[in-house]
């Protein structure tokens, strides 16, 4: 009898938990005022993400070879401009609106290059 | 004569190979004649390799005695190599070297008479095996062409070395004017070692590279550490932020272009910037900052006497430099005469032996109240100044607490800044959340949803009639 209250009660604490989350993420359109809101612990209202720019090693490249790394946004403004060392690994934090999922760079063949962000990791080719 | 010619013929030969009725073959050596292009892909110096030191470090090959073979310094090697007439089907076998057992594309292409700049049956080889850092042969390309054609062959992977290419079904015949050349040359007038079309100062060798951050818009609650009206309006400042290294990556020059959009506030505020990490001794200089109330204690380079970070203020009061044009307010009430600002554009100089990089700026934008120095407004999560005044922090709704890395978070979890991508804000007196509709859903869902909320212009994100 014990473990079976037992159990009931985790079940509605676990429906509670679930209902404030989802009324958590899906409200908003109902909030009137700033001093509604309710935020998630930690939510800092940041519109920006730091990402980590990877610049990999290159096999068979002679060390204290340099090639200049140009990193665009979708209109074209460099963002990162480096003169990377191909021998080795570099890795390089950029700040960017949280909305941004692409980069691009442009080879010095001419072809526009795009380099996906994920789990906020850039990893340039 | 007849000897002086045939002497020319030999030496041309020596130096770009040798050819056949059926196929034009090539060893790089130190002979072999490699010329910079002009203005024709196809007919520019015909008879030798090309290459385009105008086109950036793929386009640089030059033969590396130590390794027999060309090389460049790009991420990917492209060789052009004398133009030859076509007969039908070919093989273009390249001998290559690559340190990785990693494939790599070969990308292949002509260029068309007369030029200067048509090509034709481009096409891509992938698994172009590696080799493990041994000599290997590799027909990278098989097709067919009639007539007389430029081809270009662009390994794409850094590192690859050519040591000798072969066309079969080709004839080649050998043009006058060849000259050797050796060496990543390019013209650097700096000699920063950054090429001059890659150099974004190339007659200034502490600078070389220019770059942009994302343009910004900071926006403030002034009645801290009491809640106000949630316009989010009192002050609103838009920058724009240039970062400028030299050839070595490190950090010279940042410059902010600080412009007030709006202040529905009748508190006088500046703005200044942290830079978290950064000593005050790093920077060399400050010019263009607006500092006419005499309130701060700054040091010779700029920077504000006092503090362990280095703390550049950008304006001490925002009425110095805006007009409200006989309006109560900056820009915040639609029906009343629209205001004028004037930007600050602050360049800030680093010292070359800081050897601070890029990647150490850490900004930290605030406001203060102008006759009350330590009375700082930070974004949610950024620390105070050292001439913050902490005896605000835990009073009226601040719920500040630094010893647990809160700062300038409200009892609910609010803040009294906030820093977005677009570039307007809310009315005077009207709840920001009144005008970006999606804003509070932003919110409650921890910045996961509508990311967009301040940039996407529909009906349905926004209340156009609140936001200014």
């Amino acid at each position: 009898m014990k473990s079976k209250v037992f159990i009931a009660a985790v079940a509605v604490l676990a429906l509670v938990s679930c209902a404030k989350k989802e009324s958590q993420v899906g409200a908003g359109s109902n909030v009137g005022s700033f001093s509604e809101i309710k935020t998630p612990m930690g939510f800092d209202f940041s519109s920006t993400q730091t990402i980590t720019v990877q610049l990999p090693k290159h096999e068979g490249v002679a060390p204290g070879t340099r090639s200049i790394i140009t990193i665009e946004d979708a209109e074209g403004n460099a963002l990162l401009k480096y003169n990377a060392d191909l021998s080795q690994e570099t890795t390089l934090p950029l700040e960017l609106p949280a909305t941004t999922d692409e980069l691009f760079y442009t080879s010095t063949s001419g072809l526009r290059e795009t380099i996906k962000i994920s789990n906020k990791i850039a990893t340039f080719k | 004569m007849k000897n002086t010619v045939k002497l020319f013929a030999v030496v041309l030969l020596f130096s770009l190979g040798y050819t056949t009725k059926a196929q034009f073959h090539h060893d790089f050596s130190l002979s072999s004649t490699i010329e910079d292009y002009s203005s024709n892909w196809y007919s520019d110096d015909a008879g030798c390799f090309l290459r385009s030191i105008k086109n950036g470090a793929d386009h640089i090959y030059y033969y590396d005695l130590s390794v027999d073979g060309v090389r460049n310094a790009g991420s990917s090697l492209v060789v052009r190599t004398p133009v030859m007439s076509f007969n039908g089907n070919f093989d273009i076998t390249i001998e290559y070297t690559f340190a990785s057992s990693s494939s790599f594309t070969v990308w292949t292409n002509f260029a068309v008479p007369p030029g200067p700049s048509s090509w034709t049956n481009g096409d891509y080889t992938y698994n172009v095996p590696g080799t493990n850092g041994a000599r290997s042969s590799y027909t990278i390309r098989s097709s067919s062409l009639t007539g007389s054609y430029r081809p270009l062959i662009q390994c794409l992977q850094a590192g690859v070395i050519i040591h000798s290419i072969t066309i079969t079904n080709v004839v080649y015949a050998p043009g006058p004017g060849c000259s050797v050349t050796n060496g990543g040359g390019c013209t650097d007038s700096d000699t920063d070692g950054v090429c001059d079309d890659a150099d974004d100062f190339p007659n200034d060798p502490d600078k070389a590279f220019s770059a942009v951050m994302p343009q910004k818009n900071w926006m403030y609650e002034d009645l801290y550490p009491n809640y106000g009206d949630f316009d989010f309006n009192d002050l609103v400042v838009s920058s724009e932020r240039e970062v400028i290294t030299d050839a070595d990556n490190i950090l010279r020059v940042l410059k902010v272009k600080a412009t007030v959009s709006a202040a529905g506030a009748a508190i006088s505020q500046g703005w200044a910037l942290e830079l978290k990490g950064i000593s005050p001794s790093d920077v060399l200089s400050v010019n263009g900052n607006s500092l006419t109330e005499g309130v701060l204690v700054m040091g010779a380079n700029g920077t504000e006497n006092g503090q362990t970070n280095a703390v550049i203020p950008m304006f001490d009061n925002f009425k110095t430099i805006s007009n409200n044009n006989g309006s109560q307010f900056l820009n915040t009430v639609k029906t009343d005469a629209m205001g004028t600002s004037t930007p600050v554009e602050v360049v800030i100089e680093f010292a070359k032996g800081s050897e601070l990089g890029r990647e150490d700026l850490d900004f930290n934008f605030f406001s203060f109240r102008t006759n009350d120095r330590g009375h700082e407004i930070h974004e949610m999560g950024f620390t105070p100044t050292d001439l913050a005044n902490n005896a605000l922090f835990g009073t009226g709704k601040d719920a500040t607490d630094l010893n647990n890395g809160a700062s300038y978070v409200s009892v609910d979890g609010f803040p009294w800044a906030i820093s977005s991508m677009g570039g307007d804000y809310a009315i005077e007196k009207v709840d920001m959340v009144q005008g970006f509709l999606k804003f509070a859903a932003w919110a409650q869902s921890g910045g996961v949803s509508f990311q967009d909320w301040h940039t996407n212009m529909s009906g349905t994100y926004r209340n156009a009639a609140n936001i200014y």
